[in-house]
């Protein structure tokens, strides 16, 4: 039985009296780690010792941005974390008008949203996850739209991405295309549409 | 006791490690001319080596290979192999080392 391999010794073997410096690698999982080094020299009892690594604060990193093209259709967005339970919503103005999808992956697997997470993966190391907004309509506006995901931990920490949909393009027609006024001047409606200003020269 | 220490006197010093235990042992390589002073220390520190009284020195003919073993019984008692840590538990980190004492006497490793 050796230790682990996320701890590494400034040696592994000595002479007499001596200091032996130790160092753990980043370690992502929420609870900490232990391993045991055994001391262990000809004709004498080993000595073990043990060693600890505390866990990583309870953290969720999700991209910042996302893009969505102005015909629509889906985005998918990424993070890390090292949480029991993720939950997904939608904050602020949603002008793009997403519909929040009842599952998303967790460590590759499939979990509801909100629900505790299946082998709570974060306990010994940070998984991935991905959420993917599907159905979204194309952008008749010629602004850009944004609508803004929050993703919440199991003790409430958050971290957000700001989803952006490309302007879609303008467009002006006019019915009918044809009008015949009267001797007298009779006024004729025409019906404008467009989802940009205009004029009439 | 594992750190005797042997000192081939000729112009200089040869130091030689010896075995831990008695009989003392010495092998000495190469081609020293005679005759050859021996003598035994007892000590962990080399800047603080004690002479060992048992030793007087011992004149040596010239040795006619170029290795040659000595051996001799020392009448002081070797110190049992000891081998002690501390601290027992520590906590290591990324970003920063963690450190633990070893109080020995002989050769140890770590596994």
């Amino acid at each position: 039985m050796s230790y682990a391999s996320w701890v590494s010794p400034n040696k592994v073997s000595g002479s007499g009296d001596d200091t032996v410096a130790w160092t753990g690698s980043p370690h992502t999982g929420r609870n900490s780690r232990t391993t045991t080094a055994t001391f262990a020299a000809s004709g004498v009892e080993s000595k073990n010792l043990t060693i600890i690594q505390a866990g990583k604060s309870e953290f969720v990193e999700i991209d910042d941005t996302a893009s969505v093209s102005k015909t629509g259709g889906t985005v998918t967005i990424s993070g890390t974390s090292n949480s029991s339970k993720l939950t997904f919503s939608i904050t602020g103005t949603d002008n793009i008008g997403l519909t929040l999808p009842a599952t998303y992956l967790a460590n590759s697997v499939s979990t509801n949203n909100g629900a505790a997470i299946t082998g709570d993966p974060g306990a010994t190391q940070q998984y991935n996850f991905s959420i993917t907004f599907t159905g979204i309509a194309a952008n008749t506006s010629v602004n850009s739209l944004t609508s803004q995901i929050t993703v919440t931990t199991n003790n409430a920490t958050t971290d957000t991405c700001t989803i952006t949909q490309a302007a879609g393009d303008a467009y002006l027609t006019i019915s009918p295309t044809t009008i015949n006024l009267t001797a007298a001047g009779t006024a004729v409606n025409v019906s404008v549409s467009s989802n940009t200003s205009w004029t009439i020269s | 006791m594992s750190d005797f220490k042997a000192f081939f006197r000729r112009v200089g010093e040869i130091e030689i490690s010896l075995s831990e235990k008695n009989p003392v042992s010495a092998k000495l390589t190469g081609m020293p001319q005679a005759p050859v002073s021996f003598s035994v220390y007892n000590g962990g520190i080399e800047s603080s080596l004690i002479p060992v009284p048992f030793m007087q020195d011992a004149w040596l003919n010239r040795i006619g290979g170029i290795t040659s073993t000595l051996t001799y019984t020392s009448d002081v008692t070797p110190v049992p192999d000891y081998l002690e840590i501390e601290p027992e538990v520590i906590w290591v980190y990324p970003d920063y080392e963690s450190w633990n004492n070893v109080y020995s006497n002989t050769t140890w490793n770590i596994n």
